[in-house]
């Protein structure tokens, strides 16, 4: 289950909200995002050391200032459970002189589009367990000069200057 | 896929920036590292041992997170929380 | 990416992790991502009295944000190859920066 589903079906429902300057907010979730902006209404403001409150009839909270977000028990069991997709984000490379053959990004735009995306996901596969952003980066330069590929990777190259 | 994925439906302690101490079942991650835990609580170290404080459900941000580890039921069973004296754990700092 | 590879090379070796809260924690290193997370396997605390926090833990996540030092075993890490590489990056760091720049100076025309 992810997190952000979780909080999208906390919506409607009373929640409290920890910023990370110990400042806390209940409320009723409004509206969030996918980055954990949220809209709360009906909120009690409460300070760092909970000496001060403060009602706000509704307020809009930046998600990167949140440390963690309370949520009723119930609400987990009301979750639809989505299909965990990861869509590898394919970078524009810099280096045109592609020696691959069959995964280089121009490969998706021949209208056979559903073998394209089996190559491109096979391909990240085999590079590095893919998580974020960081695995399309490395599957890119892989792809945009062999040599990168391989130079990268510590290993290999090490054994070879070894038995020079 | 993520490292934490094995950690799913099991109980874990997650160690987070400001110092604090939860513990509960991982219900969730993503790539952020955000996470969900369930029947949380929080414990409390100080002079008298340590305290319980129960939390409910929690969305934990990812900024926030510093350590998850798998409890080890056995052990854990074993330990006379009361009887554990320690500080607070220390904040993060930079 | 050189420290992920070097990281990868280190698996299943006994390391310890100081963390920025002055927790150090020794374990098995079990794997390890792009962000540089490591997982270690049946950890012991170092001044277990003092920081009895984990003391229920075998197993544990670290998010690589938090990790001030890394103690590794010495006999582990190739220092020569480690060097070799860290000079190959920085080349290839400076080619691409060389075709960032050609590209921008294309598109401005």
């Amino acid at each position: 289950m992810l997190p952000l589903s979780l909080l999208r079906t906390g919506q409607g429902h009373q929640i409290m909200v920890e910023l990370k300057n110990g400042e806390t907010y209940n409320g009723v979730l409004v509206n969030c995002d996918n980055w954990m902006n949220i809209n709360l209404k009906n909120v009690v403001r409460t300070s760092k050391d909970s000496d001060k409150f403060w009602k706000v009839e509704t307020c809009y909270i930046r998600g990167n200032t949140i440390k963690y977000i309370s949520v009723p028990d119930e609400i987990i069991d009301l979750v639809v459970e989505e299909e965990q997709t990861f869509k590898p984000y394919i970078p524009k490379t810099y280096d045109n002189s592609s020696s691959s053959k069959d995964s280089s990004p121009r490969g998706r735009g021949r209208g056979d589009s559903s073998r394209g995306r089996g190559d491109s996901s096979r391909g990240r596969g085999e590079s590095t367990e893919y998580r974020g952003r960081g695995g399309t980066r490395t599957r890119g330069r892989g792809d945009s000069s062999r040599g990168r590929g391989e130079s990268s990777e510590y290993r290999g190259r090490g054994r070879g200057r070894g038995t020079q | 896929m993520s490292l934490l994925e094995p950690y799913i439906k099991k109980n874990v302690l997650v160690l987070t920036y400001d110092g604090r101490n939860l513990v509960g079942v991982l219900r969730g991650i993503d790539q952020a590292v955000n996470i969900i835990l369930e029947s949380c609580h929080e414990r409390i170290y100080s002079e008298e041992g340590i305290q319980k404080f129960p939390l409910g459900v929690h969305i934990i941000r990812g900024d926030d997170v510093a350590v998850v580890g798998e409890i080890d039921k056995e052990l854990d069973d074993k330990l006379d929380l009361p009887s554990i004296v320690a500080d607070p754990l220390k904040p993060i700092v930079y | 990416m050189l420290f992920y590879s070097f990281y990868k090379t280190l698996v299943g070796k006994e390391i310890t992790v100081e963390l920025k809260n002055d927790l150090s924690i020794t374990g098995l290193l079990q794997s390890v991502d792009q962000f540089l997370n490591i997982k270690l396997k049946d950890i012991k605390i170092n001044e277990e009295q003092k920081y009895p926090y984990m003391l229920s833990v075998r197993n544990c996540f670290i998010r690589g944000s938090v990790v001030r030092y890394v103690h590794l075993p010495a006999e582990d890490v190739d220092v020569e190859t480690l060097q070799d590489h860290s000079r190959l990056e920085a080349r290839e760091q400076k080619k691409m920066q060389q075709m960032q720049q050609q590209q921008q100076q294309q598109s401005s025309k």
